[in-house]
């Protein structure tokens, strides 16, 4: 509408992304760097802190245990969150819709603090000892809201006439869900479970209350985090960063594409 | 049916929990032990105690501080991407929301890299001659905790303004200016009133994460910058101990984020009342 | 010498490498009802825009009573726009939406609300002042967007097809009402249309505007009766063109060699030259119509009735000249009595009735 406007908002726009990934270019660079003190100028690039991140002992269990988690969460969350999302469009009472997708919110508006300590203090009432079921519980839990906003996103614009065309055309119920509505959605509820993967493998607080004496990668990050400043940390967020990256990217792609 | 799975999980381990923990706040701890009874003695203690006192303010300062800085800088955003951008704008969206996804401890500890004392702001400055001793305010403080949280929040805030700004036409906008609206007008009197949900949720996102977060002060902050959870993480895993007196913190604060956000709504409809 | 409401001079846009106006030039009398009327995508709603102050021109001016508004912000416009949707603000009721411009020229809240009342019964809404925009149909959702616009007096009020989402039964009565509106208040409106008739019915003058351009600008009735390019006698009513070139020009007359046959005509235009390419566009309500194969050649064509549509008030038919394109008749039921398809026919129409056109 105003003259130059485009120019401020790129200004503007390009401030906020720089500040955003600003700290991420940060630790991509620095783990590549000979200097252990992270400071300008840069000297000189090695690998050898990716070598120092491996040779860890702690690092096997860590990978191991935020493997199964984010398998978990992305099966688990990823179904339950999908079916929730299926059932929320399929009410045709638009005002419990509504309530029902705002209290499935809550999860993510509740301090992960907060979420923490009320799993750490239910499992030991019901004498659940900590550990990686605890864990795995606490990363549904905090997936299932993302993963159910993303899919009601998704399934908002799903033509449910075809599915009533596919009963016309004589299919049950369980046909027409199985030939049409499945096939359909399928890559968004692989999206949304790639979604809670990476939700899983980047969880930190609600883990840290709930798993006991494991490990899990970025659980391991902030024990090395507490100690000072250790450029194999670069090297493992950098690595976890990649992963975390093709995740969404590919869960984005997933929801991305028309039906 | 399909509702089943999902809600008897959020059911069992959500809400179940969540009362547990209220239930928690209620009893005693003596010691090692849990004495079930029904007191607001640890609720007395946080508001009454001027350490928690004072902790539970500074909690709040920060949190209003943050959600003054991340909620305009985030509707500014969406409404360049929404309205200037147009289709372009879901590419920045997705780039910002990626932010989110990609190491939420790595981004609190690159801060800290950043913002040291040797760290990269300090010495790149010290490099172009434009500081001679480094800026000591710029770590372990609660400017140092602010700049995180504001990364932090800022794509959680944007989400809810950009979706509530989809639903705006652009002709109501332009119906405005032909009326004489001025830019200045046009937001006060069409563009926030019409997007008072988003604007709510962002500011609720942003000051409820920022007030509950504890990692970000234990890395970044200093000291003189405790945030309540940093108390309340330190009753159940740490050298306090004392669950009842957690729990009741926990819901202190979610407490006081209802009454802010409440008496944060009011204050915006009462400015943009025309 | 009038007033001219509306003086557009030599107005260029083009967006990127696409140009949507071309070397615009036209002007709106003073108390006028103009219709810009075209195709989607010809340039009148940029046209619109431009003239409201949402778009800048690559080239040229604005001039609105005499003013230069060409850099004048939209705000500052004397200009109102009703929207295509109506554009009324959710949050605000009925009456917070007509007063919304007078509020922000700072009237006083008496005055507002008697201009908003008067507004209101205007429109025939009196009733619904205190509603939610959400609780109107469609139709009072226009009539409200119509008073919002004229509430403040504007010199000019733009609508930018404000009927399109209208039904017909609707559209016609708020046709009539507008019209009605415009002669009461004496006021200057530009309508958008892609509907002809909405814009025969309405308009003092009517622009039409093919590919970012305007092709003829003038009263509905001459361009009706007299379209000014192939473009216009299609795009303005239903019409048959015959194509083909010009024979013979002489004093007497001109002879045409054209798809149906050689067809003469008693007149002549200036410039006309022998082999020519041109057009003639005769409408089909002007075509008579016979029982029986006559005499060819002259003024008659003979043909074969291929289809007839049953349309209530008139019926249509479609005959067919051997070898040659169909030609489309429209009568009263009673006149083509008898017809049926495959029967022999004559066609005959007054020269007067046929346009001659340049092909380009």
């Amino acid at each position: 509408m105003v003259r130059g406007s485009r120019l401020w908002s790129w200004l503007f726009v390009a401030l906020v992304l720089f500040y955003l990934y600003a700290p991420i270019l940060v630790i991509v660079v620095f783990s590549f760097t000979t200097s252990p003190r992270l400071s300008l100028p840069i000297e000189g690039l090695t690998l050898d802190w990716y070598g120092r991140a491996f040779a860890d002992p702690l690092i096997p269990m860590a990978l191991k245990n935020s493997a199964i988690l984010a398998t978990i969460s992305a099966v688990g969350g990823g179904i339950a969150g999908a079916a929730f999302a299926f059932g929320l469009v399929m009410l045709r009472n638009g005002r419990l819709r509504a309530s029902l997708l705002s209290i499935s919110m809550l999860p993510a508006i509740v301090p992960l603090l907060v979420i923490g300590i009320a799993l750490a203090v239910f499992f030991s009432t019901i004498a659940l000892p900590q550990g990686l079921i605890g864990a795995a519980i606490g990363h549904v839990l905090v997936s299932l809201p993302f993963v159910i906003l993303t899919m009601n996103a998704r399934l908002e614009s799903f033509d449910f006439s075809i599915l009533e065309a596919a009963r016309d055309l004589g299919a049950t119920r369980f046909q027409a869900f199985r030939d049409i509505t499945l096939p359909l959605i399928r890559p968004s509820v692989v999206g949304a479970a790639l979604l809670a993967a990476a939700l899983s493998l980047d969880e930190f607080v609600v883990t840290w209350f709930n798993i006991g004496s494991q490990q899990t990668v970025p659980t391991l990050v902030w024990g090395l985090m507490r100690r000072g400043i250790d450029p194999s940390i670069n090297a493992i967020a950098t690595l976890l960063l990649a992963l975390l990256v093709c995740l969404v990217v590919a869960s984005n792609l997933l929801n991305r594409r028309k039906s | 049916m399909p509702l089943l799975p999902a809600g008897l999980f959020y059911a069992l381990f959500f809400g179940v929990p969540m009362l547990s923990l209220l239930v928690i706040s209620l009893w005693r701890a003596q010691g090692f032990n849990l004495i079930p009874d029904f007191t607001f003695a640890n609720y007395q203690k946080i508001i009454v105690s001027d350490l928690y006192r004072g902790v539970l303010l500074r909690t709040v300062s920060v949190g209003l501080i943050a959600a003054a800085i991340v909620v305009p800088v985030a509707f500014t955003l969406a409404y360049i991407m929404r309205f200037v951008f147009e289709r372009r704008g879901q590419l920045i969206l997705q780039l910002v929301m990626l932010s989110l996804f990609s190491g939420y401890l790595v981004r609190i500890y690159a801060w800290r890299t950043i913002l040291g004392k040797q760290g990269l702001l300090n010495s790149a400055l010290q490099w172009l001659g434009l500081i001679e001793e480094p800026l000591e305010f710029l770590i372990y403080s609660q400017v140092s905790v602010v700049i995180t949280l504001v990364g932090l929040l800022l794509p959680l805030a944007v989400l809810p303004l950009y979706s509530a700004m989809l639903n705006v036409p652009r002709d109501h906008l332009e119906a405005a200016r032909d009326l004489g609206a001025s830019p200045f007008h046009l937001l006060r009197t069409v563009l926030i009133p019409m997007v008072m949900p988003g604007v709510r949720t962002a500011f609720a996102f942003a000051f409820l994460l920022a007030a509950g977060d504890y990692v970000t002060p234990t890395l970044v902050g200093g000291t003189q910058s405790v945030m309540i959870g940093n108390i309340i993480a330190d009753q159940f895993r740490g050298t306090g101990t004392n669950w009842p007196l957690g729990a009741a913190m926990a819901f202190i604060v979610v407490g006081v984020t209802l009454l802010l956000y409440l008496a944060i709504t009011q204050l915006i409809r009462w400015v943009t009342k025309w | 010498m009038t007033t001219q409401a509306v003086q557009v001079v030599g107005l260029s846009k083009r967006f990127g490498a696409m140009t949507a106006l071309e070397q615009i030039d036209f002007e709106i009398a003073d108390g006028e009802f103009v219709s810009l009327l075209g195709a989607s995508g010809c340039g009148k709603s940029t046209l619109l825009r431009i003239i409201s102050g949402f778009e800048r021109p690559s080239a040229g001016r604005v001039v609105i009573y005499g003013e230069d508004l060409t850099d004048r912000l939209p705000e500052r416009r004397p200009t109102n726009l009703v929207f295509q949707r109506g554009a009324l603000f959710p949050h605000m009721s009925v009456r917070e939406n007509v007063g919304y411009g007078l509020r922000l020229r700072g009237w006083q809240r008496t005055r507002i609300n008697a201009r908003v009342d008067e507004m209101l019964a205007l429109v025939r809404l009196e009733e619904l002042g205190d509603r939610d925009p959400t609780q109107l149909s469609g139709g009072q959702a226009q009539r409200v967007a119509l008073a919002r616009a004229l509430a403040a007096e504007p010199r000019v009020l733009l609508l930018d097809e404000p009927l399109s989402a209208l039904d017909l039964k609707l559209r016609q009565q708020m046709q009539l009402e507008l019209r009605a509106i415009q002669k009461r208040l004496g006021a200057t409106f530009v309508f958008v249309t892609h509907d002809q008739t909405e814009a025969l019915v309405m308009s003092d003058r009517i622009a039409i505007m093919n590919a970012g351009r305007i092709e003829q600008y003038g009263t509905p009735r001459d361009i009706y009766r007299r379209p000014g390019s192939i473009f216009v006698s299609d795009f303005v009513g239903a019409t048959n063109l015959f194509r083909g070139h010009v024979t013979q020009v002489s004093e007497a007359g001109t002879t045409l060699q054209t798809d149906i046959g050689s067809v003469a005509l008693d007149r002549t235009e200036p410039g006309l030259q022998t082999g020519q390419r041109i057009a003639l566009s005769v409408r089909p309500e002007a075509i008579r119509i016979a029982r029986g194969a006559g005499s060819p050649g002259g003024r008659q064509v003979a043909a074969t009735i291929a289809e007839i549509v049953y349309q209530g008030s008139s019926i249509r038919l479609r005959a067919v000249v051997a070898d040659g394109p169909s030609i489309w008749v429209e009568c009263r039921d009673d006149e083509a009595e008898g017809i049926a398809p495959g029967d022999a026919v004559n066609l005959t129409w007054a020269d007067s009735a046929a346009t001659l056109l340049r092909e380009s």
